[in-house]
C-alpha cells in the first residue's frame, strides 16, 4: 500500500494525531473530507453563498486553532459540529447587530446562480428548504440541521448543544410546528 | 401508549438505522397502532417523515474555491521550537541563579556549619520558599510562551487574505518584535530575581546571626 493510500483511508484520529505532529497532507485530508458537508450545512444555517463560505472558514479556523483540545475518543463529527454551532450562534449574533444584512437575498442569488442547471427540482427542494428553514429562530435551525441533515441522535445533538435530550426533542417539535404553519401559510398566499 | 411516549419514540420510529434494535419491533407495532387512532400524533409523525424525505432531497451543491487554512500548519512547529531555544535560555539563566545561590551558600559554610536540627530546617523552609517562587516563575514564563504562540498563530491567519510573502514579513516582524520585548521582560524579571537573592542572603545572615550571635562577620566572610 502506497504512503496516498493509507492517508486516503486513515481514520480521522489519525488523520489529527499526523496534523498535530505538523503534517499539512494530513490537515488538509482532514479539511477536504469534511468541507463538503459542512460548506452544506452552513448554507442552510445562513441561506447565502457568501456567508456559507465566510463562516465554513471561520468554522475550519476555530477547529485548528483547537485542535490540540481534541481528545481523539472517536467522535470528530460530533466535536467538529459543536465547533460550528457555536460559530452558527456568532454569526446570528453579528447579524442581529448589522440590520442591512437581515434583508434576505436568497431567492436571487440562488436563481441566478442555477438558472441554467439542469437539475431544476432538486434545485427547487434546495431553495424550499432553505426558505422554510429561515423562519426559524437559531437554535431551533440548528435542531432540524442537526437531526434531519446530519443524522445525529438526540443524545448526540443535547451534547453539542449543551441542552439535555429533552430539550433537544422538543426543540424539534416546536420547530416542525412552526415550519407547518409556515407553509400552510405560504400556500394559502 | 401515551401521546408523550409515542412523540418521544417518533424521530426513532421513522429512522431505519433503529430497525434492527432489540425491542424495537414491538415498539413499532405499539407506536403503529396509536398513529392509527391518535390524529395529533399522527400530524406530527407526518411532518417528522416530510422533513426526513426533504432532507434526503438536499442536493450537495460544491464547495466554492476557497483558501484551506492549511498552508500555515508547519509554522506553529517552526516557531515552536525558536520558542524552545528562548525558553531554554530563559532556563538555563534560571539555573544558573539558582546554581549561584548553592555557590555562595556553600562558601559561607552554611550547610556544614548549621548542626542544629531546628536551625537547618528553619534554613531549609527559606531554600524551599526560593525555589518554589522560582518554580512558579518559570511555570508562568512557559505559560506566556504557549501564549505567544497562540498569539503569533492568530496574526498570522487573520492575514491570510493577503499574499504570502507579506505574511511571511509579518511573522517576522511579528516574531522579532516579540523577541525584543521577551528580553526586556526578561531582563527585567532577572533583577528582579537577583534582588529577591540579595534579600534571600539577608535573611540567611540574620538566620546565622540569631544561630551563632558570637561568630563575627570576618569569619562568615
Ligand atoms: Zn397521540
Amino acid at each position: 500500500m502506497t504512503g496516498t493510500g493509507m492517508l486516503a483511508s486513515a481514520s480521522d484520529e489519525t488523520l489529527i494525531r499526523k496534523a498535530l505532529r505538523g503534517s499539512e497532507r494530513a490537515w488538509l485530508k482532514l479539511v477536504r473530507k469534511y468541507e463538503r458537508r459542512l460548506y452544506n450545512y452552513c448554507l442552510r444555517m445562513t441561506s447565502k453563498r457568501e456567508d456559507a463560505l465566510d463562516l465554513m472558514q471561520e468554522i475550519f479556523l476555530c477547529v485548528y486553532r483547537n485542535l490540540p483540545n481534541y481528545h481523539g475518543d472517536g467522535v470528530f463529527p460530533a466535536w467538529l459540529f459543536r465547533i460550528a454551532g457555536n460559530k452558527v450562534v456568532d454569526f446570528y449574533r453579528k447579524r442581529a447587530r448589522d440590520p442591512v444584512n437581515q434583508a434576505s437575498e436568497w431567492q436571487d442569488d440562488w436563481q441566478s446562480q442555477h438558472a441554467t442547471r439542469s437539475d431544476e427540482q432538486a434545485v427547487g427542494d434546495n431553495r424550499l428548504i432553505t426558505r422554510l428553514l429561515e423562519c426559524l429562530p437559531p437554535e431551533q435551525r440548528l435542531v432540524v440541521e442537526l437531526k434531519f441533515f446530519q443524522q445525529f441522535t438526540f443524545e448526540e445533538i443535547a451534547g453539542q448543544m449543551e441542552i439535555s435530550a429533552n430539550t433537544a426533542k422538543s426543540r424539534l417539535y416546536a420547530a416542525l410546528g412552526k415550519l407547518r404553519e409556515h407553509e400552510d401559510l405560504s400556500h394559502a398566499m | 401508549m401515551r401521546c408523550e411516549t409515542v412523540r418521544d419514540l417518533l424521530p426513532d420510529y421513522i429512522d431505519q438505522r433503529y430497525a434492527d434494535r432489540p425491542g424495537s419491533a414491538e415498539q413499532h407495532a405499539a407506536v403503529s397502532a396509536h398513529l392509527e387512532d391518535c390524529p395529533e400524533c399522527t400530524a406530527q409523525f407526518v411532518q417528522l417523515n416530510r422533513w426526513q424525505q426533504l432532507a434526503g432531497n438536499w442536493k450537495d451543491e460544491p464547495v466554492p474555491d476557497w483558501h484551506r487554512p492549511g498552508l500555515q500548519v508547519r509554522q506553529p512547529a517552526r516557531t515552536h521550537w525558536l520558542s524552545f531555544a528562548s525558553m531554554a535560555t530563559a532556563a538555563a539563566a534560571l539555573l544558573l541563579v539558582l546554581f549561584q545561590v548553592h555557590f555562595r551558600v556553600d562558601d559561607q559554610g552554611l550547610h556544614v556549619a548549621f548542626g542544629s536540627d531546628q536551625a537547618s530546617a528553619q534554613l531549609q523552609r527559606q531554600m524551599d520558599e526560593f525555589q518554589l517562587e522560582q518554580t512558579a516563575y518559570l511555570d508562568a514564563r512557559l505559560l506566556d510562551l504557549e501564549q505567544q504562540n497562540r498569539g503569533l498563530l492568530v496574526a498570522f491567519f487573520q492575514s491570510q487574505q493577503q499574499q504570502r510573502q507579506q505574511d511571511m514579513g509579518q511573522l517576522v516582524n511579528y516574531w522579532q518584535s516579540q523577541r525584543i520585548y521577551d528580553q526586556t521582560l526578561d531582563q527585567a524579571k532577572f533583577g528582579l530575581l537577583a534582588d529577591k537573592q540579595q534579600q534571600s542572603q539577608r535573611q540567611l545572615r540574620q538566620l546565622l546571626n540569631t544561630r551563632y550571635p558570637e561568630t563575627s562577620t570576618e569569619e562568615q566572610l
